[in-house]
């Protein structure tokens, strides 16, 4: 069997497993719903008089309404009023990685991008009109936010996914577009540390979108996707799963450099190493390491410099923002968080409260790190959690967005 | 009541028997919307529009025995619909499984989750409904063309196409997340 097809019985099963028919909660409404609705008399369809080949005739298609130039139009003037009336004096700003003040938090509605203030449950339209925007981040000095906006409804069907990177300010004035990219991960996109790019991951290669004037730039350093992760301390420096002359496993790669990326950790036969972070001193690399042959799944804190490293019984962790915790599922399927230095996972929630997904973006320390955003399954839904990584109770609270991508970093 | 008189009856104005096709109809009708869209919300909008439609213009339908495909056609296009009048973004939202994988499992299911739900992510909601159409509900090339209302030659194409995007989304994910495929497939 080739690999073409076992893709399709993969798919098959997947769609089997993940969508199961159920009867939904809300059959009765739609039954009372179309009870109130006219049906259209028989003499009304003109398939009902007239041959098919008739009919499709007067279904010709209509010239669309030239959505895209007027849209590029506005983008334009909201451009060119931003770069007018930007002005104003800088706040204190938070360093990039460590411990920071908790601000506001970003989130997808109905592909607007909205932000609320956990502190008084405002919410804010950052973008709103025809676009469809969604992936909201944050940069690391919380002054600017980035985003996807989808560019592929409106373009022929056959082709990927194709976004447009879009950098805005606070009150979401547009500071730089990108080009289209097709087939960015939502879930790689991370800002630089120095503000200055930010990177996405589109199929198998690094793209830097600038976050001055949207310029675009591939990266080849042998990114082989997924997640990646800028490293604490170090200039544009970036840690992924790649390639190098050495071999597979870890690489890290300064990206203006490209023929710098070295292979810190070599990933052996059935095995794959997949980055979950740094700590925020940069010294150490945080890890999952799955072992196809033995079946496991461990957590692993690499010392880079030393070679020294602990092993955690759980997987794919997400590092607190003072790179002394993670979190991570344990074996039982439940949320835990452990020491970097090694020990237990202790576990903070059920298995219900799992998080959703292993990347990047599937978990949020706040940037005090008193709690971490999550969205876990709820009905037909889902809802967003704040995990309390000491154990205590978690909370649901009212502001808190299913859709919450990004906490916004502010000076303490 | 066999469904073709249940349909010749709804269209002459019977809603206890349009009742009765919603009630056999909707658990599928359902979990296509929600593949397609990946978001519930969204779904459940898509569904309705659909059955309002259905309805509304039952008594247009010539052929009750295509009463299916027109469902699943009405379905497909009011998903499409809720993406380019909503704006919204399908976003990663996770579908039940309908059984609960063994503890044991856990992350490794989670993990052979993620490369497919990643990789279909990337896929626009036209390329997932043929996906849907011809890998959940096993409608041949035929069955999607007339379920799309498009040539059989463009069915193929965006079969193809879709199933292409979808490989070399999957094939990214993968060698990231190192996962053992004849699991899945076994």
């Amino acid at each position: 069997m080739n690999r073409y097809d076992a893709l399709e019985r993969e798919l098959t099963a997947w769609f089997v497993e993940m969508a199961a028919p159920r009867k939904p909660f809300y059959t009765s409404d739609i039954v009372q719903l179309t009870a109130t609705v006219r049906q259209r008399p028989r003499w009304a369809f003109p398939e009902r008089w007239f041959p098919m080949t008739v009919v499709a005739f007067g279904r010709r298609n209509v010239a669309p309404f030239p959505w895209r130039p007027i849209g590029l139009l506005a983008a334009l003037v909201i451009l060119l009023i931003a770069a007018a009336v930007f002005a104003g004096s800088q706040p204190r700003l938070p360093p990039p990685f460590g411990l920071a003040a908790n601000g506001v938090v970003a989130y997808t509605q109905n592909g607007d991008i909205l932000t609320v203030d956990p502190a008084t449950g405002a919410r804010t339209w950052i973008t709103s009109g025809n676009e469809n925007d969604h992936e909201p981040r944050w940069s690391l000095d919380g002054t600017r936010l980035a985003f996807l906006r989808d560019n592929s409804v409106t373009t022929v069907v056959d082709s990927a996914a194709i976004d447009v990177v879009v950098v805005v300010d606070r009150e979401g004035s547009v500071i730089a577009k990108s080009r289209p990219i097709p087939g960015i991960d939502p879930d790689a996109v991370a800002w630089a540390p120095d503000g200055r790019s930010i990177a996405v991951g589109a199929y198998e290669n690094i793209q830097l979108v600038d976050a001055v004037d949207g310029t675009v730039k591939w990266v080849n350093v042998g990114y082989d996707g997924l997640d990646f992760y800028w490293r604490p301390g170090v200039a544009r420096e970036l840690l992924f799963q790649g390639r190098t002359s050495e071999g597979i496993g870890l690489v890290v790669a300064a990206v203006d450099e490209p023929a710098s990326a070295s292979l810190i950790l070599a990933a052996p036969s059935g095995v794959t190493l997949r980055p979950n972070g740094w700590t925020a001193d940069g010294r150490r690399v945080v890890y999952t390491r799955i072992d196809e042959d033995a079946e496991t799944v461990s957590v692993h804190v690499l010392e880079v410099d030393t070679g020294v490293e602990v092993e955690i019984d759980a997987a794919f962790a997400h590092v607190s923002n003072d790179g002394t915790r993670l979190l991570a599922i344990d074996p039982a399927g439940r949320p835990c968080v452990a020491s970097v230095h090694g020990g237990p996972c202790i576990a903070i929630g059920e298995p219900g409260q799992t998080y959703i997904g292993m990347h990047a973006a599937a978990a949020h320390w706040a940037p005090d790190d008193g709690s971490i955003m999550v969205r876990v399954p709820a009905g037909d839904g889902l809802r967003g959690v704040l995990l309390d990584p000491t154990g205590g109770t978690n909370e649901q609270p009212s502001w808190l967005a299913a859709d919450a991508e990004s906490w916004q970093r502010l000076a303490r | 009541m066999d469904q073709r008189e249940l349909v010749e009856r709804a269209g002459r104005g019977d809603h206890d028997a349009f009742a009765q096709l919603v009630d056999v109809s909707i658990a599928r009708l359902e979990a296509v919307a929600r593949l397609i869209l990946r978001d519930p919300e969204l779904a459940r909008d898509a569904v309705q529009d659909a059955y309002i439609r259905a309805w509304r213009d039952l008594p247009g339908l010539r052929d009750p025995e295509r009463f299916d495909a027109w469902l699943h056609r009405l379905t497909v296009n009011a998903s499409l619909d809720v993406v380019r009048r909503r704006r919204r973004r399908p976003v990663e939202v996770e579908l039940e499984p309908i059984s609960p994988p063994a503890v044991g499992d856990e992350t490794s299911h989670i993990a052979d989750r993620d490369v497919l739900e990643r990789g279909f992510r990337r896929l626009k909601p036209e390329q997932r409904a043929v996906l849907v159409l011809h890998y959940y509900l096993g409608m041949p090339a035929s069955a999607v063309a007339e379920t799309l209302d498009i040539p059989m030659g463009t069915a193929q194409s965006r079969l193809h196409r879709a199933l292409s995007d979808l490989r070399v989304a999957v094939a990214a994910n993968e060698r990231g997340a190192g996962l053992v495929r004849h699991k899945v497939v076994a």
